[in-house]
């Protein structure tokens, strides 16, 4: 059920900090922590690109004008972030950060104050009891 | 099954071996491709330049290991351009594993052999500090109310560089770096809206459509997000390290990605097209 591996970690990491008093001050600690741990988060974070390479291969099709707006829009967004393109023709980096610029942020800001006067909202009305969701009734 | 089928089709094996051969050329050989670094890297770099000597920065190091190959590097240029300014630095972490990632930075960092900067009076380390904009607004309100030791259990007090600080008015500016969309916002609503204090602000790739909009707003004085934005640093600050690597993979595998995305949106169209 449980992974050996696992547990053994666990005793490992929870002994050596205990024993060797504070975790980031304990250089046994860091030790393992740099040797085992550090790694592994970094590993796990960066194996994204893989997914995300194959994803967007799968799934960025121009199937309908909705699908060939966002595929324009991604396609022209990878341009400007990959570091050669923009050191090549400027104007690629500028295209990107128009993109981020009216369209990103715009639509941002509308999310997020439409996110807070609903949340306002919510909050007002479950103080006056006209919201009883939290309640359990519809 | 036609070769545009087969072109729709790409087995996941082979789309990821040559993700992985293209990560895999650069890093072995850093080919040095050209960079343009972005407006808010600028920023960033001139907010801080623009700092007298002196001015105290607070810090905070929002990220684990997880975080660390995108924000790491910057970090690590960023402290080197701090301590080149002789600026005093007040770090904190706001992620768990913050405390874990301070030794890194300062291993590759050596801010008393690189600067003769001396720990207590030139930089301090605070150490984790729970509660996210909870601590945010503990450190800016009253620093010595909610911590009393630097991670090391030094009082504070004996520190010439922490007994300088108290509240909010002792930063000259606040700093982060943070793979947390809430650690990234807090410092917004905490320094810049609650104390008036510029913000410069570091945050992982993916999350810069979230963050852009308080940098075009002014709330943010710079915006470093994710290794492209580590590599700008880096270039800028003239210390060359593993973003600016990094950079030339990711323009190996960005490249590979839309060869990709063009393959397979041709041999879709071409396919719906009646074509064999």
């Amino acid at each position: 059920m449980f992974s050996g591996w696992l547990l053994l970690m666990l005793v490992l990491f929870v002994v050596v900090g205990l024993i060797t008093g504070q975790y980031d001050a304990s250089t046994s600690y860091q030790w393992i922590y740099n040797a085992l741990y550090l790694p592994l988060g970094a590993t796990m974070y960066s194996s994204l690109a893989f997914y995300m390479a194959y994803g967007a291969y799968k799934v960025l099709r121009a199937r309908n004008f909705e699908a060939a707006l966002l595929f324009i829009t991604a396609v022209l967004v990878i341009i400007g972030n990959t570091p050669i393109f923009p050191a090549t023709y400027p104007g690629f980096f500028h295209m990107r950060e128009w993109i981020f610029g009216p369209i990103v942020s715009g639509a941002y800001r509308g999310i997020r104050i439409g996110v807070g006067i609903g949340a306002v909202i919510l909050g007002i009305r479950t103080l006056v009891g006209l919201e009883t969701g939290y309640l359990g009734r519809r | 099954m036609s070769i545009w089928e087969r072109l729709m089709s790409i087995p996941r094996e082979v789309v990821m071996g040559l993700v992985f051969i293209a990560i895999l050329i650069p890093a072995l050989n850093p080919l040095g491709l050209p960079l343009m670094t972005g407006k808010m890297s600028e920023d960033w770099y001139n907010t801080v330049d623009n700092l007298p000597a002196g001015s105290i920065v607070l810090f905070d190091i929002g990220y684990g290991s997880g975080g660390y190959p995108s924000l790491g590097p910057g970090n690590i240029a960023a402290f080197h351009q701090m301590f080149e300014k002789d600026l005093r630095i007040v770090i904190m972490a706001t992620a768990l594993e913050g405390g874990m990632m301070y030794p890194l930075i300062m291993a590759s960092v050596k801010p008393e052999s690189n600067y003769g900067a001396v720990y207590g009076e030139d930089y301090v380390f605070l150490g984790y500090i729970a509660g996210t904009q909870t601590a945010m607004a503990g450190v800016l309100g009253d620093l010595h109310a909610l911590a009393s030791t630097d991670y090391q259990g030094t009082p504070l007090s004996s520190l010439p560089l922490a007994a300088e600080v108290s509240r909010a008015e002792d930063f000259d500016i606040v700093a982060y770096m943070t793979t947390a969309g809430g650690t990234a916002e807090g410092w917004v609503y905490q320094a810049y809206s609650q104390y008036d204090r510029p913000v410069l602000g570091g945050c992982l790739s993916m999350m810069t459509t979230s963050i852009k909009p308080y940098y075009d707003s002014g709330q943010m004085l710079g915006l470093m997000d994710g290794i492209k934005g580590a590599a700008d640093l880096e270039f800028l600050t003239g210390h060359a390290g593993d973003a600016i690597v990094s950079s030339d993979i990711l323009s190996f595998t960005q490249t590979l990605v839309l060869i990709f995305i063009v393959i397979g949106n041709v041999a879709f169209w071409i396919q719906k097209g009646g074509g064999k």
